[in-house]
């Protein structure tokens, strides 16, 4: 007989008390293991979805804003660019020292000229970069496959009044309609989209690139760090994190676990209530208990102890069944939130298990420090 | 031989609400190592008072208790606690055995805090059951003994750490007369071994076991004598 056994009986004497203890902490550890499973997966998944959203980093030539005037009178201004993009340059920012960061490096050109005799912005670039560089559009026929091939935005379809399987002439050169985009609100609205080299050679650019649009792989997102690596590898150009993009991606899988962490911690503290009530109450219950107990010689570190351990035995198992329980029901939800179901993870439930015994210990200070400072003289009363 | 047990104008006086009253008023009184006292008197005299002040278990409003040379009110709570576990085995009237625990399991309690093996333990209190006569009712709840049954387990538990003073409570209040003579007798037993016993109690009947009887009345010695062996009254006062 030790004191841990002492304990360990005690519990089986009050079951019911044990189960109701065990149950704050079985719940709470329970949600908190849930939850933050699922908010890892979610985190992850979020991630995943946003990198392949689309592009973080912009590549542009860098320009200068030049002022006309002929003395007083301002004659406005024009851009220079420093320096063109060349479709080699591509290779230069697959160079960098982070190139495993790097999903996808496009690029892009863009020109004015004619389509069936009306002014449009034609796109170029590469048909097999279409479905990677905008993953979200939606298209009425093809996607561009090879040469002599386009995409028609929707304002530009029809005012060119073509469809799949139309064509669009330009530079004396028949292009097939393969496809038209659904409206997206953006500017390839209005725009011929089609192979980068049938752009470049309409426009007597070959090779040229207008800009680069880079997909970075966000993780952990040092998407400074790749900036200020591209930057290095093609000095003439104006390399520029999208920040909004890199920003909301953030803000979306805080905002997840703000809500995870806060759901936990009500939980939580609840059951840390429960921890300290029903243990306060164990111990009104059992004052001429304690009482035998300091009668036959037990110091008020053994009587703290002794609650101690009923806590320790009662936390540890509802917290190891609450985080058995709380994985599992992370795993089970997990496709109902959107999320893959993946190899379950052993953190939070770690995690959980620590936060669960940390629990059990401090809902069960103020009732041991009441049980130890109960004077003999108080027990022996009950006696 | 000198006082064992010495109690130096003690007084106890519990207090509510401004309101006092006093269970001991100024008692002294002294006993010699070897000893068995009876204290009696009727109900409120401050007899369990007194038990639980001569066991470490009240510090006395006022006055000193010195026991085997341990002046009881220089003690921490902690120092208290010790001083139990070393020198006092406390009986009750209502045996006050953990109900969830075997009587071996009840006899270990005072052991628990300790280091010894669960063998030496469990070993030691069967010793104590067997010469208490529970041998082959170690493993029985309280709920499966009877009254003098659970009392021999009480004493069991009482003489675990061999203590020098035996306090008792109403040992036999709860038992039939042929029990409670069991339970004497076991008193006597450990008495006969020159263990000092002090034993609360309202029955004539336990009185002519002891060596000397101590009568309360209102928180006063009343009456203080000394029995010859032949239950003659020597006389000490009152």
């Amino acid at each position: 007989m030790n004191i841990r056994r002492l304990a360990w009986k005690n519990l089986f004497r009050r079951k019911s008390r044990a189960v109701f203890t065990g149950l704050g902490i079985f719940l709470g550890i329970g949600t908190f293991v849930a939850l933050s499973s699922l908010t890892m997966q979610m985190e992850g998944a979020v991630r995943d979805k946003l990198d392949r959203f689309g592009a973080n980093i912009l590549v542009v030539p860098r320009t200068e804003q030049l002022s006309l005037g002929f003395g007083d009178i301002a004659l406005g201004g024009a851009q220079v660019a420093h320096a063109k993009l060349a479709v080699s340059d591509g290779e230069a920012i697959r160079s960098i020292e982070l190139k495993d960061r790097l999903r996808s490096v496009v690029p892009f050109f863009l020109t004015a000229t004619d389509a069936s005799g009306k002014d449009v912005v034609w796109m170029g670039l590469p048909a097999e970069e279409i479905a990677v560089a905008r993953p979200w559009w939606k298209v009425s026929g093809m996607l561009p496959v090879e040469k002599g091939e386009v995409l028609l935005g929707s304002e530009a379809a029809a005012l060119l009044d073509k469809g799949p399987g139309g064509t669009v002439l330009s530079g004396g050169r028949t292009f097939r309609v393969a496809g038209v985009l659904f409206p997206t609100g953006e500017k390839e609205d209005s725009m011929v989209i089609a192979p980068i080299g049938d752009v470049q050679a309409l426009a007597g650019s070959p090779g040229n690139v207008t800009f680069f649009e880079i997909a970075a792989l966000c993780k952990d997102c040092p998407v400074e760090d790749i900036v200020a690596q591209i930057g290095k590898a093609l000095p003439g150009a104006r390399v520029s994190a999208i920040r909004q993009v890199v920003e909301s991606r953030k803000a979306a899988v805080d905002q997840f676990r703000r809500l995870g962490m806060a759901v936990s911690a009500i939980v939580l503290a609840i059951g840390g209530l429960m921890v300290f009530v029903t243990v306060m109450g164990s111990v009104q219950e059992r004052t001429r208990e304690i009482g035998v107990l300091r009668a036959v010689g037990f110091r008020r570190r053994a009587i703290v102890s002794l609650l101690f351990w009923e806590t320790g035995w009662v936390s540890l198992l509802s917290a190891v069944s609450g985080a058995v329980l709380g994985t599992a029901a992370a795993w089970l939800a997990s496709p109902l939130f959107g999320v893959a179901r993946t190899e379950a993870t052993v953190t939070p439930a770690v995690i959980g298990v620590v936060i669960g015994m940390a629990l059990g210990f401090l809902g069960s200070v103020p009732p041991a420090r009441r049980a130890a400072a109960l004077s003999p003289t108080e027990a022996i009363r009950s006696l | 031989m000198g006082p064992f047990i010495k109690l130096d104008n003690v007084s106890m006086l519990y207090g509510n609400n401004g309101t006092f009253a006093a269970a001991l008023c100024g008692v002294s009184f002294s006993i010699v190592e070897g000893e068995y006292a009876a204290i009696t008197g009727e109900s409120g005299a401050g007899k369990s008072t007194l038990l639980t002040v001569l066991g470490g278990l009240q510090v006395p409003t006022s006055g000193r208790v010195v026991t085997a040379g341990v002046d009881l009110s220089e003690l921490s709570a902690d120092g208290l606690a010790d001083f139990r576990k070393r020198t006092i085995g406390f009986i009750f009237q209502a045996y006050h055995l953990l109900p969830y625990l075997t009587a071996r399991e009840n006899v270990m309690v005072p052991l628990s805090p300790e280091k010894s093996s669960h063998r030496e333990k469990s070993d030691r209190a069967d010793a104590l059951l067997a010469s208490v006569g529970l041998s082959g009712k170690e493993n029985r709840l309280p709920s499966e003994l009877s009254g003098g049954e659970c009392q021999r387990v009480a004493i069991a538990r009482a003489l675990v750490h061999d203590p020098a003073v035996l306090l008792a409570d109403e040992p036999t209040g709860n038992l039939d007369t042929t029990t409670g003579e069991q339970i004497l007798d076991l008193f006597s037993e450990w008495h006969g071994r020159g263990k000092t016993v002090l034993m609360v109690t309202h029955n004539r009947a336990n009185l002519s076991r002891s060596t000397r009887i101590v009568r309360l009345r209102d928180g006063l010695v009343e009456e203080d004598r000394r029995m010859s062996p032949s239950g003659q009254a020597m006389g000490l006062r009152g």
